[in-house]
């Protein structure tokens, strides 16, 4: 940890997966524990960090969160929750669902949670079959089984289609 | 911990070599580009559709269906196979979900007339999930046809045990089952023939573990006029009772509660004295008191490990809000009852007819007794300021009393069940 606040204008370069480059100072890296242990382990910072489960897309977003949080006083709780809850409105599934693997992926906690309880909230009180719409999954129960499991907790389905 | 961090450390090695071979071939061509704002290249993300089932179901067991209501993991399990896979994991120490539920409960008697089988009206109400509460209704057995209604003796793990006389001319067979209305499971238990000519004028039941568990002990307590008291005790699958008497107890039972393989039993003045299971035996830990004569209604229960006795001094009675829940700690040194001047810790404890319990609570909840007033209504006490309330502000504001004199129990939602399996 000591290391890691010496030097403070230092920049590393990450890499996406498809192949565009992002500078980020190193203390806004750090919030991620991934880079954080990687540059710990010796990592020279003068080398470009692939990041290949990554889109460009994505790691500009990943990188504007960490931006933020790394940069505001812990004083300025408040502004950082509005940011959060700012930062995933409106965002759709597949950008939502890139941001869980590329949070999960650099543990960077608490996007992972913002992400995550955005998905619960989107699965919180609707019927299955809706929440089979929204996540584009197929239904691979039979009939049979369908109502097997429905009929299981019957309690939790009361008025559900 | 120690291979872990071996682990990590290997990884970050691997990683770093393979920076290193990146660089070496391509240290010519560093192109850093130019960040973009997130909005914009929100709009571009905006237009591409990812399917769903690409993400890994440990992220959606480990960080999704922890931030769930029990109602909505249910429901989560029906979408599709590998979502029904998923095993929920342990509720969160805070979760609200730990917070029982509200019963509200009836006899639909109307089948009296018409030799029909009675029916049991249930109304269910989740405190963590602000929705209207649900019905469920089941008509128990087909045999159930005695003009005096079942008795719910004890309710524990999302069950309830109920007593019921099959035939009331015969006073000495009573009948036990054990219904859950989440699952509308039923458990039929042995009957139990009671000595008619020394006939028991109390008679609490209890039991240790979820009813599904063959761990589980049943217990009925019978109390006698001649300073007997009879304790029978059965297990899930057991042909019948097991009975024993013994003889010198203190008089009147108040409450029981089970805890670490003992069933402990208070009496009216404070007594106290437990059963062990494993050796059948039954001993006095205190006999001489000092809650000799307490106002009010007295529970048992269990809390970060300590027996407490709760004594409510309902406050409806004197018809002002000044009643109020003392606490006493059991002092195994002292042999006696202790006041529990410290809070609950944490928890928030539920107090009721058929079990009183602690739980987990946080934020609001925590170090408040919640209990049936006796007019009917539900109220809190706050053991911090020693102040009555009305449930406004409370998980439980939501909750709307059904018409008449029915029962309420608090009820503790039972384990998700995942017991069906599928191929493939």
């Amino acid at each position: 940890m000591a290391s890691s606040i010496e030097n403070n204008n230092e920049k590393l370069t990450l890499k996406s997966s498809d192949g565009e480059e992002f500078l980020v100072e190193k203390h806004v890296a750090l919030q991620s524990t991934l880079l954080q242990n990687m540059l710990d382990s010796d990592c020279s910072s003068a080398d470009v960090i692939p990041l290949p489960k990554i889109d460009a897309r994505t790691l500009a977003l990943v990188l504007g969160y960490c931006k933020k949080h790394a940069d505001a006083s812990s004083s300025k709780q408040g502004e950082l929750n509005s940011f959060d809850s700012e930062f995933l409105k409106d965002m759709d599934m597949g950008a939502l669902f890139n941001l869980v693997l590329a949070a999960n992926f650099m543990e960077i906690k608490g996007l992972l949670d913002i992400a995550a309880q955005k998905i619960a909230d989107t699965i919180k009180d609707k019927p299955h079959q809706e929440v089979r719409e929204i996540f584009h999954v197929e239904n691979d129960y039979t009939p049979e089984e369908e109502a097997a499991v429905r009929e299981e907790n019957r309690w939790a389905f009361e008025g559900f289609p | 911990m120690a291979t872990s961090l071996k682990a990590r450390k290997k990884e970050c090695i691997a990683k770093r070599n393979a920076i290193t071979l990146y660089s070496q071939k391509k240290n010519d061509k560093f192109v850093v580009s130019q960040q973009r704002t997130p909005p914009e290249l929100q709009r571009e993300l905006n237009s591409e559709i990812r399917p769903w089932p690409d993400l890994p179901t440990e992220i959606l067991a480990s960080e999704v269906v922890s931030r769930l209501s029990s109602f909505d993991r249910i429901r989560f399990r029906a979408v599709c196979k590998n979502w029904g896979r998923l095993l929920p994991p342990p509720l969160h120490e805070d979760n609200v979900d730990k917070l029982p539920w509200l019963l509200e409960y009836h006899w639909n008697d109307d089948g009296l007339l018409l030799d029909e089988p009675m029916m049991l009206v249930c109304k269910l109400f989740d405190p963590s999930h602000h929705k209207q509460p649900y019905s469920v209704d089941q008509v128990i057995g087909q045999d159930i046809r005695s003009s005096i209604v079942p008795k719910i003796r004890a309710s524990n793990h999302g069950w309830l045990l109920f007593s019921w006389l099959k035939n009331p001319a015969v006073e000495s067979v009573t009948s036990y089952f054990l219904f859950s209305p989440f699952t509308k499971q039923i458990i039929a238990l042995p009957d139990l023939e009671h000595d008619i000519r020394s006939c028991c004028p109390v008679h609490i039941a209890a039991f240790s573990s979820d009813p599904c568990s063959p761990d589980c002990v049943f217990f009925v307590v019978c109390e006698k006029y001649c300073c007997t008291i009879t304790i029978s005790t059965c297990r899930p699958r057991d042909m019948s009772w097991t009975t024993q008497a013994f003889e010198g107890h203190p008089y009147r039972i108040q409450g029981l509660v089970f805890a670490g393989g003992f069933l402990y039993c208070v009496f009216v003045n404070g007594a106290l004295a437990a059963f062990s299971v494993a050796d059948r035996e039954w001993s006095l830990l205190s006999t001489n008191s000092n809650l000799r004569s307490l106002p009010g209604s007295c529970h048992l229960f269990v809390c970060n490990g300590q027996l407490l006795l709760a004594n409510l001094n309902n406050p409806i009675l004197r018809g002002d809000d000044n009643g109020q829940c003392r606490l006493f700690r059991f002092s195994r040194s002292r042999r006696d009852w202790v006041p529990e001047t410290s809070c609950l810790g944490n928890q928030a404890l539920f107090l009721g007819r058929t079990s009183s319990f602690c739980v987990s609570a946080s934020g609001e909840t925590t170090n408040k007794v919640y209990y049936h007033a006796i007019d009917g209504t539900l109220r809190f006490y706050s053991v911090e300021d020693g102040t009555n309330h009305a449930l406004e502000g409370s998980p439980y504001a939501g909750w709307v009393a059904a018409k008449g004199w029915n029962e309420r129990i608090w009820i503790q939602p039972p384990q998700l069940r995942t017991n069906l399996e599928f191929e493939g």
